[in-house]
């Protein structure tokens, strides 16, 4: 009887997790689908890209295209330039979130309240609404044309990640600060010693989301540096290929998008684990 | 412990006389900087400026001209695209919110065990959202094509008459929609982190107690994933509402205006027309719109969200 | 820690400050391109300042040829006329090059002289950007009388002149002869009427396979509008820069239910179809007939050696011939050039005139407005092999009748939102066509009035 309900529930264990895996797969479908295609498009030449009945698999693999989307997109240049902006964005985006959740976190000061409403309810504003009148701050400042709008905001804290930083922030305990604070720590040094090593999920994970954010960024490049071209970033360097007078090279396009979110693929494998921690900070939880 | 006792006892009044500069206040403040700067300049002093321009005329090139309630008139009044974006945006939001929590929690929930390969499954399905949006459109756009996208051949072939996937007013939105269900991977995520913090003694608890699965999802796992619930709720209304990447790179605002999102409209009208006034006033007009959704959800969140340590 | 924080902090302020600074000549790794454009920059700003030699510089939205052709012709030959005068010609995305001008005139960037179409070219007149050379123009009639009739209508009205045409622009019919002898149609002929067009797309239609009849057709209402002028109708504009109203009479009701038959019976692709890849679908070899631009002969002879194509001129109705009106051209920076008027003008007469000499024979994109040497680009696509095409651009140049290819004035866009979504629900689905078209003209009438 007992080996009979043993074998009974094994069977039913398995069948569940054969299950399991099934409709995984079949919702993965749709998800990796479309990117094989854009693959296999970037392979093809120009005769397959349209060529009826379609060709899942190419007939001629031309790897060419790559380098010719190298070449036409500029795109070791522009990958330069892109990594250099987005590096300093990262920097910025940790230091100034980390300073201001920190304060909204821990001290108790006039108007903490207000800020931090204020602070959320910029994220409700539409972007459209501030675009006009920013660029012309930048340009009465005398940046347009440099990177610098690019970066600075960054420096300055965006709201959703102070968010981030305050929650995270609010779920270690205050004894860690008494502790160093009774040791003679100034607030400084308990930020930079103690708070920040103990938030590396959450380092992680602003990094990786700066990173995309600034990688992926089309419309800020297109306002302040449309005119020169040697500082283009890599967004405005592949737009350029879809928008020709004379035609889109489809497999080259799709070659260069490919090259194009490649590197954001490597830095979300190598943090994958702190990232998913990280995001485990909005419930003040880690994740298995 | 014993110090600080000793230490007040010695000298009580010593604990209030502390410079000004070692308070709590100052040191707020300090840290608070890149706020202090960036709130005032890239919030503050935009609001403001584009609300003195929703009164006026302005070519975005020589100075605003008051004109007093004119383009709130036009928009409101005169505008023959206005009631229809207006629709269109709001469908957009409030049908693929619901559907996106949805589809992102059932998704968590079928990722939530370690089975084996579970964490390149994750990434995988991670896959789309990725992949900057700029690409994501040019791909879909390709896909979507009346006569050589690979969903018309396929259903040509098949016998089937092609969809207007992007060319055809009534399907157009859905089309969109399912390039952001494609993007499910990133509320899946969040969701699944949510999930994992549901502490699992709650869930033994319920097992000793003899609830079946349904009865535990919907009394243990609902109840304690409501703050995530809401969250994912008012960024994804939030975002819902300003579409505009789908309009500006894959249908020039759709068919007929079938797609002309209002966060689209407003870009035109600025961008396109040089009618930067104007635009101001429909951006406070969206922000009024948005401001007024998100305070019913949050008003109406305190009946359901649960908060463990608030 | 803290140090080591505290240094990451300067470094990060001061690499970021480096690049902010990095715009004003510092050592950047560049492109060739780049280089060159700059080093001639750093160059002539040094220059500048010692012999009084001004530099101009000109923005397009063509391709890197044309651009290093246009830069040719103004280092070998204006500047050699001109020798105070150096010409730096920049290059700017096509995606969004009107925003670009923008940014870059209100940012008080370098740039002189742009490319423009006629109707950018009106807005930013009316915004203050580009300048009115309408007194100069006035002083200089014998040069102003060499463009070809009609070309500057687009580019002035009243007294203001803001801006020179250029290239002209011209629509036709490109065809397949392959695919035209498959089924036995005869080629089209320069003197084809719209009837003649129509027959030969009933012929090659395939409702089955989703293949229309012609690819590109202008179905809007200014495409409506070459067919009933054609036919002896009234102009749907009055002029084509600020016209004063709008016109619907019978034969643009006529031709509005023509082309509602054609779209029902699968000859006409519907108001809402993308033509994006028409052009590819024709180099391809896939299609047979193809409304497109004369731009599309400089990419075939380049791209595409193996086809056998033709191009026939925009056909005839029954009282004649009207062809859209589409010059781009040159306008100037109106910030800058109050400083240098004299020198401005004379850059700008020979980027619209003089410069097409040699940049038309680099890149054959489009005969130029310039009576004088249009016949560059003509003689150019005949040594390529296609007389016929060269004969069919002159046909269309020499046309006197030229109607607006789309509203030029400042409520263009709410005219185009009154019109535009019960137009096209008309064109593809039918209905009531007179009273459907006088309403809507007399809508937008009001709101022209009311501005």
């Amino acid at each position: 009887m007992k080996n009979e309900m043993r074998t009974g529930r094994k069977r039913r264990e398995i069948t569940a997790i054969v299950l399991r895996y099934v409709m995984i797969f079949v919702f993965m479908l749709p998800m990796i689908l479309p990117v094989l295609w854009m693959l296999s498009t970037a392979l093809k030449d120009n005769a397959g890209v349209f060529a009826t009945p379609p060709q899942f698999i190419p007939k001629v693999f031309q790897w060419g295209n790559f380098k010719e989307a190298v070449i036409q997109s500029k795109y070791l240049q522009r990958f330069g330039n892109t990594l250099f902006i987005a590096v300093l964005c990262i920097i910025g985006s940790i230091l100034s979130n980390f300073m201001v959740g920190y304060a909204l976190a821990r001290f108790k000061f006039k108007g903490r309240k207000m800020w931090f409403y204020l602070i959320i309810s910029s994220m409700m504003i539409p972007g459209m609404t501030t675009v006009m009148p920013v660029f012309r701050f930048w340009v009465a400042v005398g940046a347009y044309g440099t990177w610098l709008p690019l970066i600075l905001p960054a420096w300055l804290a965006g709201p959703f990640n102070t968010f981030l930083c305050k929650q995270f922030l609010s779920t270690i305990p205050r004894s860690y600060d008494e502790a160093a604070k009774i040791d003679g720590a100034t607030y400084f040094q308990i930020l930079s010693r103690i708070i920040m090593p103990l938030s590396k999920p959450l380092i992680a994970y602003m990094a990786v989301s700066t990173f995309q954010g600034s990688w992926n960024d089309y419309m800020n490049p297109l306002l302040y540096v449309i005119s020169k071209q040697d500082k283009w970033t890599l967004a405005l360097g592949i737009a350029r290929l879809g928008s020709g007078t004379f035609g889109i090279e489809w497999n080259v396009y799709m070659a260069a998008d490919i090259l194009y979110f490649l590197p954001i693929l490597v830095v979300f494998f190598i943090f994958q684990d702190y990232f998913m921690e990280g995001l485990g900070s909005m419930t003040a939880a880690g994740v298995k | 412990m014993s110090k600080e006792k000793s230490a007040k006892a010695a000298s009580p009044v010593k604990k209030q006389r502390k410079a000004w500069w070692h308070g709590e206040n100052f040191h707020g403040y300090i840290f608070m900087i890149p706020t202090l700067i960036g709130w005032p300049l890239f919030c503050a002093y935009p609001m403001i400026w584009s609300a003195y321009c929703a009164f006026c005329d302005w070519d975005g090139i020589n100075s605003p001209k008051w004109a007093g309630l004119k383009n709130f008139k036009y928009i409101l009044t005169i505008d023959p695209v206005f009631k229809k974006s207006l629709l269109i945006t709001l469908e957009y939001a409030l049908i693929n919110v619901p559907i996106m929590l949805i589809l992102g929690l059932a998704l968590a929930m079928l990722l939530n065990k370690t089975i084996r390969g579970i964490k390149i499954f994750r990434v995988l399905y991670y896959l789309p959202v990725i992949i900057p949006s700029v690409a994501t459109l040019v791909l879909w756009n390709f896909i979507f094509k009346q006569d050589t996208g690979i969903l018309n051949v396929m259903l040509r072939s098949a016998g089937l008459k092609p969809v207007g996937w992007l060319t055809d007013e009534k399907i157009v939105l859905l089309s969109l929609s399912i390039i952001r269900w494609w993007t499910v991977g990133g509320t899946m995520m969040i969701f699944l982190s949510g999930l994992q913090s549901v502490p699992g003694d709650l869930y033994e608890a319920a097992d000793l107690d003899g609830a079946g699965k349904w009865a535990q999802f919907r009394h243990i796992t609902i109840p304690m994933i409501t703050p995530i619930l809401f969250l994912q709720l008012i960024t994804g209304l939030i975002g819902g509402l300003q579409a505009f990447n789908e309009a500006s790179i894959m249908t020039g605002g759709g068919p007929n205006y079938g797609s002309h999102f209002i966060n689209y409209d407003i870009y035109q009208t600025a961008f396109g027309s040089s009618k930067y006034g104007r635009a101001c006033a429909e951006a406070w007009i969206l922000f009024i719109i948005i401001a007024i959704l998100t305070m019913i959800t949050f008003s109406k969140s305190e009946a359901y969200v649960y908060y463990e340590n608030e | 820690m803290k140090k080591l924080v505290a240094s990451l902090m300067a470094a990060a302020l001061v690499v970021s400050s480096l690049a902010a600074c990095g715009n004003k000549g510092g050592a950047d790794t560049t492109t060739a391109k780049a280089e060159t454009t700059a080093a001639q920059k750093d160059e002539t700003t040094a220059a500048e300042g010692e012999d009084d030699v001004l530099t101009l510089y000109v923005a397009t939205w063509e391709s890197s040829e044309m651009n290093q052709a246009i830069q040719k012709a103004c280092d070998e030959v204006f500047s050699v006329k001109n020798p105070g005068i150096k010409v730096v010609v920049l290059d700017a995305s096509y995606s969004d090059y009107g925003q670009s001008m923008i940014s870059m005139i209100q940012a008080g960037d370098d740039l002189d002289i742009m490319q423009l179409g006629h109707d950018m070219g009106r807005n930013y007149y009316e915004s203050g950007l580009v300048y009115d050379w309408g007194e100069i123009a006035a002083n200089d009639a014998d040069f102003m009388a060499g463009f070809f009739p009609g070309a500057l209508d687009g580019w002035s009205f009243d007294d203001v002149v803001y801006g020179l045409p250029g290239l002209a622009n011209v629509y036709g019919v490109f065809y397949n002869k392959d695919i035209l002898d498959a089924k036995g149609i005869d080629y089209p002929s320069a003197d084809w009427t719209w009837d003649d067009l129509f027959a030969m797309a009933e012929q090659l239609k395939d409702p089955a396979a989703g293949t229309y009849g012609i690819y590109g057709l202008p179905t809007d209402v200014f495409g409506l509008s070459q067919i009933s002028v054609g036919n002896g109708g009234a102009k749907f504009v009055d002029r084509i820069v600020n016209p004063e109203g709008v016109t619907v009479d019978e034969e643009m009701i006529k031709a509005a239910e023509m082309i509602n038959g054609y779209i029902a019976d699968g000859t006409l692709p519907s108001r809402t179809y993308d033509g994006k890849d028409n052009q590819s679908n024709f180099e391809s070899g896939q299609t047979g007939l193809l409304w497109y631009g004369q731009w599309e002969i400089n990419s075939l002879i380049n791209n595409c050696p193996d086809l056998n194509w033709g191009y026939a001129p925009c056909p005839a109705g029954s009282k004649g011939v009207a062809n859209l009106y589409d010059y781009t051209g040159y306008g100037a920076n109106a910030y800058r050039t109050a400083e240098h008027p004299e020198e401005t003008w004379k850059l700008l007469k020979f980027l619209a005139s003089e410069a097409y000499e040699t940049v038309l024979k680099v890149s054959p994109v489009a005969a130029c407005s310039y009576n004088e040497y249009a016949q560059v680009f003509f003689d150019t696509v005949e040594a390529a092999g296609h007389a016929d095409a060269a004969e069919a651009v002159r046909v269309m140049m020499d046309s006197e009748n030229k109607v607006a290819c789309r509203f030029v004035a400042a409520w263009k866009d709410d005219c185009d939102k009154i019109w535009n979504t019960d137009y096209n629900n008309l064109l593809d689905n039918g209905g009531d066509f007179a009273d459907t078209l006088t309403k809507l003209a007399e809508k937008v009438n009001a709101y022209i009035d009311a501005q």
